[in-house]
């Protein structure tokens, strides 16, 4: 199991506290995946950014929904590789 | 140089490009004869509510941020680097320092006084009014002039490259326009119009002559700095 997170660098120099919005799933629980596929798209500090899928596999869990803000490290969703 | 025209042609410019992995850097300048209105990526229930009503076009972007006014009081530039350019593209906010900085360079080059604030100064300055509007809130690296913006940044990072965008404020915007096809109260344009300068207000100019030179100046560093290695890299 993988959990799919906002990479640790794209925080890098962001203030604390500072959360990022999820605008868009490409995929929901039961879709299989390949690497690279984009999952999500997210905005933080005025930019979008693609959530990329680092394995072949099936989206198991939606953790954060459309709409939601998340923090540094939080799971955005979870995948089961295969 | 590169120079393209209007905010149709900037946002297609960007999705083409964006479409296939990229492979080296590129950019454009633009200029917009006429306005438009270009909300963020996640500004879409702003455009569905006026869609119908707007006297200007409303366009997404697929970059963050909020609203802003193109017209001709405003120089665009859009700059695409591959995943792979990781001395400007190394995190968002390495991306931003250094387009911030090399912008506000050019502009003290030109005899404008102004800085790219840091993320600490602009730590905890969230707007009271228009926090719809891109240019009514300070991001960091964003480019200020006496406390007033001059430009804003906003940039996407995709699976096939970055995007990093600016908007210089050339001349007074009519910030009513904006708020008028929005259906935002009239205050909030009062309140931008203070929160907010412009390089021909600055320097007290009557016209655009200085435009062309400036551009091809900005042209050459990106140039030397993306192309020839030379400072304006972030360390």
């Amino acid at each position: 199991m993988i959990s799919i997170i906002l990479e640790h660098q794209a925080w890098d120099g962001v203030a604390q506290g500072t959360e990022a919005l999820l605008e868009k799933w490409h995929v929901e629980p039961g879709t299989q995946v390949s690497s690279g596929q984009i999952l999500a798209e997210v905005v933080l500090i005025k930019t979008a950014y693609d959530i990329l899928s680092p394995a072949v596999g099936t989206i198991s869990e939606i953790l954060v929904e459309k709409d939601s803000t998340f923090k540094p490290g939080q799971a955005l969703a979870t995948l089961v590789e295969g | 140089m590169s120079l393209g025209y209007g905010a149709t042609a900037e946002q297609q410019w960007i999705r083409n490009i964006l479409a296939t992995p990229l492979k080296k850097a590129a950019w454009r300048f633009w200029l917009y004869p006429q306005p438009a209105v270009v909300l963020g990526a996640s500004q879409k229930k702003i455009i569905e509510f006026n869609q119908d009503t707007a006297l200007i076009p409303l366009l997404m972007r697929s970059s963050g941020g909020g609203a802003v006014l193109v017209g001709p009081w405003m120089l665009g530039l859009s700059i695409v680097l591959p995943i792979s350019d990781k001395s400007h593209s190394e995190s968002l906010m390495k991306t931003y320092e250094w387009l911030g900085k090399l912008l506000a360079r050019q502009l003290h080059q030109l005899g404008v006084p102004c800085e790219a604030l840091c993320p600490e100064q602009v730590k905890g300055s969230s707007t009271a009014l228009a926090q719809w509007a891109c240019y009514a809130s300070a991001s960091p690296w964003e480019i200020f002039h006496e406390g007033k913006k001059l430009v804003g940044l906003a940039q996407q990072r995709r699976a096939n490259g970055i995007l990093v965008s600016a908007g210089l404020l050339l001349s007074e915007t009519p910030w009513r326009m904006l708020c008028h096809t929005l259906k935002q109260p009239e205050a909030e344009a009062e309140y931008l119009t203070t929160k907010t300068t412009s390089v021909q207000n600055i320097l007290s100019y009557n016209d655009k002559n200085w435009l062309p030179t400036w551009i091809e100046a900005v042209h050459q560093e990106l140039n030397n700095t993306l192309f020839l290695g030379s400072p304006g890299s972030v360390p």
